[in-house]
């Protein structure tokens, strides 16, 4: 099966929110009360309901200030973070490479919130379970299956999102990233096309990731695991070794050589 | 965020609280009892009665704190080494099942030592000699329950745990001290009951530890103090390290960091984890060298408390 992918390019996007509209209606999620918090962004966070919203950032762009745009949902790692943390494999990915969570055995542990590197799923307090995007995969509701684009890039008006082959993406996007820094967009970069063993959904952007609020490096949680048990096991080992080696083992040892001496003389 | 928004709560607190103190306990109690030459089976025994109920009401918390606990049994379908969590969940059914099997086997060596007609052959010692291999089986597991908290915290993406290598050391010496608080504090209570008047208080103790001296010895008591004092000092270095080494991570390690020395989390993290948990132990501790009674109740008492601090303090951390 080919490996699928959205291409996401933020110098072309409105930040109509089209594909927030259109998230909510296609996974038939309700509206949130929000509260304003001094920018048109809203909501301020993902949540178990809401599973794609637009950022917007006011900041220094090439000397100038800009006002930028970028798009805040699941990034379908290769290499997932949730998925490998999840202790009842209730996190899998389709053929096509996208990662969605089997409502039917989530037990809603959280583990998934925490090893999140971009901080995607939420857990659902009423369900129960933690929920985020599945790329317009979820059961019933499954849009790849049948040939569609995901709901989000179906309603993108200036065409900012792209669903297709993710090798055809990759090569598009590089030629973007190439455009963009012909006309002086020295730090322009194609986001996902290496990070986390390739992502599946890849964003071109401007500037450096820092400015469009991306981990520079996302790592996978479980980077260094059998590091971070072999620490706690050698605490434990020197801990036996020292302070109690010495305050049991060690005083039996002086009397055992003091009862000695005594029976020598 | 505000505490009742994060996936991971209260009830994980105390799970890896008791978790800690259970399997710290049965680690200190083992080696104690291995290198004194036998002298304190007693108080291995101690460590295991008093660690199985614990360790189970935290299963029990952490099953309550998930979103669908009717769904625990889904975690025992799957055996995930690279999820900590699934390995969590294994190494703690283990350590609880072969702890069971140790008591089942002391309660057959005491009944047939007592009533040695009634067993064909050496059963007491055959019991024996089963309760210990078993209980060289189950040390490994609970090294391994006590670094899992650990390793969990760090295999993510929050900065505060997972920056550094050190938070399961962290909780490793503090699920040990916190385990020979509890012991402390337990064997005092066994001491007391054993020279109480209650009958029934005393059978009970009887029936766990057989009929004769199950009292722990005073030497033992002193043992215990002075290897808090070491764990206390062994704890401390490890924080100092963890902090040192989290501040040296770059931005998102120094924002970690300032959250808990100087932002939000800062009076809780002073006052509690190294007033409480920390200095005031280890000042009580050293000033009586582990005499004076009320002085290693006291240490015991704030240990146990500092314990429940840092794993408050740093799983709140890694949420806000």
């Amino acid at each position: 099966m080919t490996e699928k992918a959205i291409l996401y390019d933020s110098t072309k996007c409105t930040a109509c929110r089209g594909c927030q509209v259109a998230c909510k209606q296609w996974n038939e999620h309700e509206g949130e009360e929000t509260e304003n918090f001094g920018s048109y962004e809203n909501p301020a966070a993902l949540s178990p309901e809401t599973w794609v919203r637009m950022q917007f950032i006011e900041t220094d762009h090439y000397g100038k200030f800009a006002w930028l745009f970028s798009r805040n949902a699941c990034m379908h790692c290769e290499d997932a973070s949730c998925a490998i943390v999840c202790p009842t494999g209730s996190i899998l990915k389709t053929d096509e490479g996208f990662v969605h969570i089997d409502q039917d055995w989530c037990i809603g542990c959280g583990n998934c919130v925490q090893a999140c590197p971009f901080n995607v799923p939420h857990k659902d307090e009423h369900i129960g379970t933690a929920r985020k995007c599945t790329g317009c995969t979820s059961v019933g509701l499954n849009r790849q299956a049948e040939g569609l684009d995901p709901a989000c890039v179906k309603s993108c008006p200036p065409d900012a999102l792209v669903f297709g082959d993710r090798s055809e993406l990759v090569n598009k996007g590089n030629q973007r990233v190439a455009d963009l820094k012909a006309k002086g967009y020295n730090n322009a970069y194609l986001y996902g096309e290496r990070e986390l063993g390739g992502l599946h959904v890849l964003y071109v952007i401007d500037d450096s990731p820092e400015v469009y609020g991306l981990p520079e490096s996302p790592q996978v949680a479980t980077k260094d695991v059998v590091g971070k048990w072999l620490t706690g096991i050698a605490t434990a080992g020197v801990i036996a070794a020292l302070p109690l080696w010495f305050v049991f083992k060690r005083k039996q040892k002086l009397e055992a050589q003091q009862s000695k001496t005594k029976g020598g003389v | 965020m505000s505490l009742g928004e994060m996936s991971w709560n209260i009830p994980l607190w105390f799970d890896i609280w008791f978790a800690g103190m259970a399997g710290g306990a049965y680690l200190v109690a083992f080696l104690a009892n291995l290198y004194s030459g036998g002298s304190n089976r007693n108080l291995f025994r101690l460590a295991v009665y008093t660690g199985v109920p614990l360790a189970i009401i935290g299963v029990l918390l952490l099953v309550v704190d998930l979103g669908t606990p009717i769904w625990f049994w889904h975690l025992f379908t799957s055996f995930l080494p690279v999820a900590v969590m699934s390995m969590g969940t294994w190494i703690l059914l283990a350590f609880l099942i072969i702890a069971f099997i140790m008591i089942i086997l002391w309660v057959i060596e005491g009944d047939a030592t007592k009533n040695a007609g009634k067993y064909s052959g050496n059963m007491a010692g055959t019991a024996r000699r089963f309760s210990g291999f078993f209980a060289w089986i189950n040390v490994i597991f609970a090294v391994l329950l006590i670094t899992y908290p650990g390793v969990l915290l760090a295999s993510t993406s929050q900065p505060i745990w997972s920056n550094t290598l050190l938070v399961p050391a962290l909780f490793v010496a503090s699920a040990v001290a916190t385990g020979v608080a509890l012991l402390i504090l337990m064997a005092m209570l066994t001491n007391a009951v054993n020279n109480s008047s209650s009958s029934m208080l005393n059978s009970i103790v009887k029936w766990l530890f057989g009929s004769t001296g199950w009292q722990i010895s005073k030497e033992t008591m002193g043992q215990l103090s002075k290897s808090l004092l070491g764990l206390i000092v062994v704890e401390a270095l490890i924080l100092v390290g963890y902090v040192i080494w989290l501040g040296a991570t770059g931005a998102s390690g120094t924002e970690a960091l300032d959250l808990l020395i100087t932002g939000t989390l800062a009076i809780p993290f002073w006052i509690t984890i190294v007033g409480v948990g920390l200095i005031i132990p280890l000042a009580l501790l050293f000033m009586n060298r582990g005499k004076a009674t009320l002085a290693v109740l006291t240490s015991a008492s704030c240990v146990l408390l500092g314990g429940l601090a840092l794993r408050a303090i740093l799983i709140v951390g890694g949420q806000l």
